[in-house]
């Protein structure tokens, strides 16, 4: 693997696990009696952000070369459903997040206090977040699987 | 507050039928491989394809959805998000026991 694609996939997890990091305060920050919505819109939009970036880089790196140097070595290996089931069910339950992590930012920038002071709305949200921050670890403890499986 | 409710309310429609279309693109491309092979074909890589269009029906359909709704109420923007909140369980549970499914018939 090049220098440049080992920069990606160190950049992907660092920035994945910065915008789980961030969407977990706001979920956090949503449970609470009284939340603070400068602080659940700044973190949103770090968690917005970070997945974003997440996703391109983790992108480039799966689709440049996870495909053609890892998942044959994963299949071929002792532990093909690391590739079969995690990768496959990682990889694109993944792509909810980018346009869920957008949907709570523009909603905690758009409603503002109607977000939080309608108790369902911010039950709601919480929900949502909390499906993100689910998700993404999920996703993250998938990713440390499939590294176990290569080698 | 009305048009930004209405904004929001969209965005969520266009978020539900995102989500139910990655699990629908995800086991289809499976179980039919002329898609899988058309997304890869068209987007250089078939994941690639699964997020450009993605990301376009979240947008195309909340613009829809903007003219179609007027005039959403807090209440229904509360509902639209747990219905999101359902078809994202639903959606991430299919894509999982549908390649633990095949998984197990390969092996």
């Amino acid at each position: 693997m090049s220098t440049f694609l080992g920069y990606m996939l160190v950049a992907h997890i660092i920035l994945g696990l910065i915008g789980i990091g961030a969407f977990y305060a706001v979920w956090m920050g949503l449970l609470k009696k009284v939340p603070k919505l400068a602080f659940l819109f700044w973190a949103s939009l770090l968690g917005f952000l970070s997945f974003i970036a997440s996703w391109l880089t983790g992108g480039y790196y799966y689709v440049e070369y996870y495909g053609g140097a890892v998942k044959p070595i994963i299949k071929a290996g002792e532990y093909p459903w690391a590739h079969l089931v995690v990768m496959e069910a990682k990889e694109h339950i993944f792509l909810f997040l980018p346009i869920l992590a957008t949907l709570v930012f523009l909603s905690l920038a758009l409603l503002k206090e109607t977000a939080l002071l309608n108790q369902g709305i911010r039950k709601a949200l919480a929900y949502v977040v909390g499906f993100i921050v689910i998700a993404g670890i999920a996703i993250t403890l998938g990713g440390m699987l499939i590294s176990g499986a290569v080698r | 507050m009305d048009k930004k409710l209405k904004i929001v309310n969209s965005f969520i429609a266009g978020a539900i039928v995102a989500s139910a279309f990655i699990a629908g693109a995800t086991i289809g491309g499976e179980l039919y491989k002329p898609f899988k092979d058309w997304l890869a074909g068209t987007f250089y890589h078939h994941w690639v394809g699964k997020g450009v269009l993605s990301v376009a029906i979240f947008l195309a359909v909340a613009f829809v959805h903007g003219f179609i709704v007027k005039h959403p109420t807090e209440e229904r923007v509360h509902k639209s998000l747990l219905v999101l909140f359902g078809v994202l369980v639903l959606s991430s549970l299919s894509i999982l026991l549908f390649f633990l499914y095949e998984f197990k018939i390969s092996h």
